[in-house]
């Protein structure tokens, strides 16, 4: 029930969610540039970046397997 | 204390930012880097502007993939900017060619990129075809899991200056690889007989262009191994084969994304108005 109010969501207001997802990377990369994550060999931001990938390619898989 | 500073000691030899350490380059080889980074940043935020504002022409099924393609290539962006700035503080021109200031290099962002846009470039390209949902949701799923198992597998080794291990772990992040080119070439290709002939030949196009440039990965990876990791010519044949094949890998593929949704939203176009005139023809 909550994946297909999830999926309704996504569908019905997918403009506003690429949207806030642009702006999500951005911020990141801002983030990265002023403060930074830290690690070693950048760790903190690939874990970061990795976040980053799931909602994205939640999205783009959401959109691409709508039926309706 | 002596065990803190060979703790930092060995963790700077593991870390791939302190290869260029030790070098002198001629002003040939540090300009060829330079002028290839420059046009790297060009080339990336060109590509973004053009995906954003090409998103307008696209229907609303396809505008997710290119706004990917965007994302993609503006990450792409920040990172040359980082290694730019980067490249230019490692060197200071001296006595007629470029000494190592000291300051380490830091091309990590180039490795740290692949977590997120090698995912992505995957799912764009099934995105883009919409293919029937059950369908999609396998190859998406699939090809996911085969690119986060190739960049795992990859870290050990580009985290290394060992021979063995770069070997070691590089050989072994390419089983993932084949696997990709094996979907993308087979599963896919079964999948694109339904597409129109333009798009067929675009997304033809699309996986030449995939598999000749993350094919050109692992020979830059082992580029160092071939010319010694810390020569001078080895760490600019790394960074001149990485940034083409990055310019290639992203840039062109987000343009032929751009190309194969315009032709699917024109074929999806052209079907509307055949189906709307059936309608008032019925009537």
């Amino acid at each position: 029930m909550t994946q297909v109010l999830v999926r309704q969501f996504v569908v019905q207001n997918q403009n506003a969610i690429g949207f806030a997802l642009g702006a999500l990377v951005l911020l990141t990369l801002a983030f990265d540039y002023f403060i930074g994550f830290g690690g070693e060999n950048l760790i903190g931001l690939r874990l970061v970046y990795f976040g980053l990938m799931a909602l994205l390619v939640g999205y783009i898989y959401t959109l691409s397997t709508n039926t309706k | 204390m002596k065990k803190s500073v060979l703790g930092v000691t060995v963790a700077a030899l593991l870390s791939s930012s302190a290869l260029a350490a030790p070098l002198e380059l001629s002003a040939g080889q540090f300009g060829l880097v330079y002028q290839l980074l420059s046009i790297a940043i060009a080339c990336m935020g060109a590509a973004f502007i053009f995906f954003v504002l090409g998103k307008q022409n696209l229907s609303a099924k396809y505008q997710p993939a290119m706004l990917v393609s965007a994302l993609v290539v503006a990450v792409a962006c920040y990172h040359y900017v980082r290694i730019f700035e980067s490249w230019k503080e490692s060197y200071a021109f001296v006595d007629g060619v470029y000494k190592a200031t000291g300051i380490p290099f830091n091309d990590a962002y180039r490795y740290a990129d692949w977590v997120l846009t090698v995912p992505l470039l995957l799912v764009e390209a099934v995105a883009v075809l919409a293919l029937a949902s059950n369908i999609a949701s396998g190859m998406i799923g699939r090809l996911v899991v085969a690119a986060l198992a190739m960049i795992v597998l990859g870290y050990p080794g580009e985290v290394s200056t060992d021979t063995g291990t770069r070997l070691l772990w590089g050989t072994l992040s390419t089983i993932p690889f084949l696997y990709i080119i094996y979907t993308l070439f087979v599963e896919l290709g079964k999948s694109l007989q339904s597409q129109p002939p333009r798009v067929q030949l675009l997304m033809g196009n699309l996986r030449l262009l995939l598999f000749g440039s993350w094919g050109f990965y692992p020979i830059a990876y082992l580029l160092p191994l071939v010319f010694g990791a810390l020569s001078a010519t080895g760490i600019v044949a790394l960074q001149v084969g990485y940034s083409l094949a990055d310019i290639i890998a992203k840039a062109g593929f987000g343009t032929l994304i751009y190309f194969i949704a315009l032709e699917k939203t024109r074929v999806d176009n052209e079907n509307k108005v055949g189906a709307s005139k059936l309608v008032v023809a019925g009537d």
